[in-house]
């Protein structure tokens, strides 16, 4: 009897001392510093410092206080897998090759940032002084809870500086700066390579020849010849358009010479890669359209999306010699690049491969309101691509987190990696 | 889209709101039938109330509110014609000795904000439907309970805000009740109960009717300016009512909805308009309403004089069909069950009907005396988007989807309030154009 009394009391000792351990361990393992201590990512230490999430809150929010769950709603089990697969990590990878860009985008970041612990801190979603927007956009999100995470629109509040939702409307209200200012379009003569340029604007790209399969015939099959942009159309070019033509709202459309411009977005529409030469993105496919249409009535030229055929054709051209290789194409990244990131190619134009799919003219099969893209982007498989590698738009699918009613028709919400190139017919009688 | 975070928030209002009230207490909710609903609210500290729409329908809501049980007190009246409200103060002193402070008296457009502000508890909201999604948010974001009158809105643009201020008036903890009477009926909850208990087997389809004769009209006068003369006659403009398949036909409408356990996926219906001598709506609509699972329910309202009437519900199961009300019948028609009624309930057709005027206010001050908060915002929200969908199929003669309605941009009305011309299309809607 005494022995199983001591036995009794010593399991006693023991579990309250493992019981001990393991809250100490817990506490250790649940700091900043321990989660800073690897030194890997002093970063995402120094753009949380920034945040809201700590020195304007009530209360600092800790590292585990997003990246883990609640306790109670699995938080030792993703501790322990956090932790088992960070010390594989320390221990066996080199931490400068991680792609730190890549982990803090919305797709890979709602992996380590759990949306219950967002609603554990803010668990309502519509305070009286919510905007309207806002409203609308915490309502989708009711009605969508399955398919949506809290950072799709609060992405950069806990690492950065956003105190709302991502937001980047004034960015587009601006003026153009405009350095040289161009007074009429270029007037292309022959066949051959012009600087187009935008009058009003000190905006200027280059439009390549690409030489037709059957010039001076009636085949009306045959590719005619055409120039084709030598870069995709590029932020500085799309600003232009925006800021000339962009609506103040859904219902009151400003009207620039007929054209009836984009409203402002709905979040960050560069996701933060940043713009100038870059490929202007995420605009719809009836955005890239109207912008032709605008750039037409700007320079007095026919411009518009190529069709499938003619992209196609221009592509065979560009690699008909070297072939497609690395050198040519940003492919297998996380990010558009700017177009001197790669060569030119076989008819001297940039990331017709690669960087973002680009739309044609041509509807997908039957579909009325999805179009061919080609190209492939910094997403694709540089294996995968050809100039006969066709996708479709997913309209529904790449507008599935705009909050707006009803949704844009200017701007994808969920599709960071579609552009466009303009092209331009050849008349061989014009001068 | 995901329908999962919808159904939720509607179970919970179910659960909530008339189930727990009927099943009496939440340990028994889920096992036991229904109980009889309580006969009057618990006593508690003075609840103070404000009604905002002085109309009759406004004036017998004061009243049940009144009759729902001890310390309850109407203190505040808001009206856009001063002639109401006077109508209404006279009433309520007449039925319940109760004088209103003039001071507490507040006409004009802007008379709600100031009901809200006097001091009450609760607001009782019983103007034409179009205001209410205004009104409802103003009264959430001052945190009033809330007691409001179906429809709650005439289009999609106020379905949304009613949907938004439903979530955060539960976030509140505030209590919403409306007036969707049936689910506020004994009998028909517990029919309710015995339907979701597999009475009849799984719902394959069902009718509604409210075919009815012609309702009410007020001419126009000289003294009035036009946007007087459409509100005394709100019933007939669509802007202002929603017409009567959103206005009167929601009843049987949000009954569907109710005992299906969700709203429908598409509609196809067919209006016009053959009778009626004023404003703009039409005077008949047949709609075929598809619910999940291809369940049908074929929805008629008519406000025409001289043709047949009838106000009733129909749901078929795999194993029967129900009146909704209180029978339920076998596939050949024979009736397995009845609801047992009392000698005083035989005698009076109208019993649960009338009771529930009063119903709703006892299940409102008694979600707030317990802090239990019930919220029918979200059912309410959803019900009045089915009757709009099948307004907006008829107008246009095209079918009609949930999502596509659910994020319209349709917004009635004109867009300034003052008494004289209304600027907007007055144009009878003609399909197909």
């Amino acid at each position: 009897m005494r022995k199983a009394v001591v036995r009794i009391i010593l399991v006693g000792i023991v579990l309250f001392l493992l019981s001990f351990l393991f809250k100490k361990a817990d506490q250790y393992t649940s700091t900043d510093a321990y989660c800073n201590s690897c030194h890997v990512h002093e970063h995402a230490h120094t753009s949380w410092m920034q945040s809201p999430h700590n020195n304007s809150c009530e209360q600092t929010v800790h590292c585990i206080d997003c990246h883990l769950p609640p306790k109670g709603q699995g938080f030792y089990k993703e501790k322990v897998k956090a932790g088992l697969r960070d010390l594989y990590a320390f221990y066996t990878k080199d931490s400068t090759d991680f792609n730190w860009q890549q982990k803090s985008q919305v797709d890979f970041a709602k992996h380590h940032t759990f949306e219950q612990s967002c609603i554990q801190c803010h668990p309502k979603l519509f305070p009286s002084d919510l905007s309207e927007n806002g409203e609308l956009a915490h309502w989708h999100y009711q009605q969508n809870k399955e398919e949506m995470h809290c950072i799709q629109c609060h992405m950069n509040i806990g690492h950065g500086t956003d105190k709302k939702a991502s937001h980047n409307i004034t960015l587009f209200t601006k003026q153009h700066k405009k350095d040289t200012i161009y007074t009429q379009a270029a007037n292309s003569i022959g066949l051959t390579a012009f600087i187009e340029t935008i009058p009003g604007s000190d905006i200027a790209f280059k439009m390549l020849p690409v030489q037709g399969e059957a010039n001076n015939t009636n085949d009306s099959a045959a590719i005619q010849s055409f120039f084709i942009g030598e870069i995709e159309v590029s932020w500085d070019e799309y600003l232009l358009f925006l800021s000339e033509t962009e609506s103040e709202g859904r219902t009151e459309h400003n009207q620039v010479d007929g054209i009836s411009g984009a409203t402002p977005p709905w979040g960050n529409p560069d996701q933060g890669w940043g713009m100038g030469r870059r490929p202007a993105i995420t605009m719809t496919h009836h955005a890239a359209t109207v912008y032709c249409q605008w750039l037409s009535l700007k320079t007095g030229k026919d411009y518009r999306l190529p069709t499938e055929a003619e992209w196609e054709y221009a592509a065979s051209k560009a690699i008909e010699k070297e072939g497609l290789n690395s050198q040519l194409t940003n492919t297998n990244k996380t990010n558009t690049l700017e177009p001197n990131a790669v060569e030119a190619d076989g008819i001297g134009a940039r990331h017709l491969f690669g960087n973002v799919k680009e739309f044609c003219s041509d509807a997908f099969g039957q579909s009325t309101k999805e179009f061919v893209i080609k190209g492939g982007s910094f997403k694709s498989d540089i294996k995968t691509l050809s100039p006969s590698f066709r996708e479709s738009t997913q309209h529904d699918n790449w507008l599935k987190t705009d909050p707006q009613i009803p949704k844009s028709i200017w701007w994808y919400s969920d599709c960071n990696d579609v552009g466009f190139r303009v092209v331009l017919s050849y008349h061989s009688n014009e001068n | 889209m995901s329908k999962q975070s919808r159904r939720d928030f509607i179970n919970k209002s179910l659960l909530a709101g008339g189930l727990t009230l009927a099943a009496g207490a939440m340990s028994c909710r889920q096992k036991n039938e229904a109980r009889p609903l309580p006969q009057s609210a618990p006593d508690g500290p003075v609840l103070k109330a404000g009604l905002i729409g002085c109309g009759s329908r406004g004036t017998g809501a004061a009243l049940n509110f009144l009759d729902a049980g001890p310390s309850l007190e109407i203190v505040a009246l808001g009206d856009v014609f001063e002639d109401k409200l006077q109508k209404c103060r006279a009433n309520i002193k007449k039925e319940k000795g109760i004088e209103i402070d003039s001071e507490k008296c507040f006409v004009g457009f802007d008379a709600y904000e100031k009901v809200i502000d006097a001091g009450v508890d609760i607001v009782l909201m019983a103007t034409p439907p179009y205001f209410r999604p205004q009104q409802f948010e103003a009264a959430v974001k001052a945190g009033k309970h809330i007691f409001m009158e179906k429809p709650v809105a005439v289009d999609p643009a106020g379905v949304r805000s009613i949907m938004i201020n439903g979530m955060r008036a539960q976030e509140m903890g505030l209590s919403v009740v409306t007036g969707t009477l049936k689910r506020h009926q004994e009998d028909y909850l517990v029919t309710y109960q015995k339907i979701k208990s597999g009475a009849i087997g799984e719902i394959v389809s069902g009718n509604c009717y409210y075919n009815q004769g012609k309702l009410w009209h007020v001419n126009p006068r000289a003294e009035w300016s036009e946007l007087e003369a459409m509100l005394r006659n709100w019933v007939n403009w669509c802007w202002l009512s929603g017409d009567h398949i959103v206005e009167q036909h929601i009843h049987n409408i949000d009954l569907m909805n109710w005992f299906i356990g969700s709203h429908p996926e598409k509609a196809t219906g067919f209006g016009s308009r053959q009778r009626r001598t004023t404003g703009d709506q039409y005077d008949n609509f047949s709609v075929d309403y598809i619910y999940p699972n291809n369940v049908h329910v074929h929805s008629m309202c008519r406000q025409i004089n001289g043709c047949s009437t009838n106000v009733t519900d129909n749901i078929r199961g795999t194993h029967g069909y129900t009146n909704c009300e209180n029978t339920i019948f076998n596939p050949q028609g024979e009736v397995r069950w009845k609801y047992p009624l009392t000698e005083e309930q035989q005698n009076d057709r109208w019993h649960f009907f009338w009771r529930a005027f009063v119903q709703e206010h006892i299940d409102l001050v008694t979600a707030v005396r317990t802090n239990q908060p019930i919220n029918e915002a979200q059912q309410i929200a959803e019900s009045s988007l089915t009757a709009i969908m099948g307004r907006v199929s008829a107008y246009t003669g095209k079918m009609v989807t949930w999502d596509e309605m659910l994020n319209s941009e349709l917004k009635l009305g004109p867009k300034h309030f003052v008494m004289g011309d209304v600027k907007m299309n007055k144009t009878i809607p003609i399909p197909g154009q």
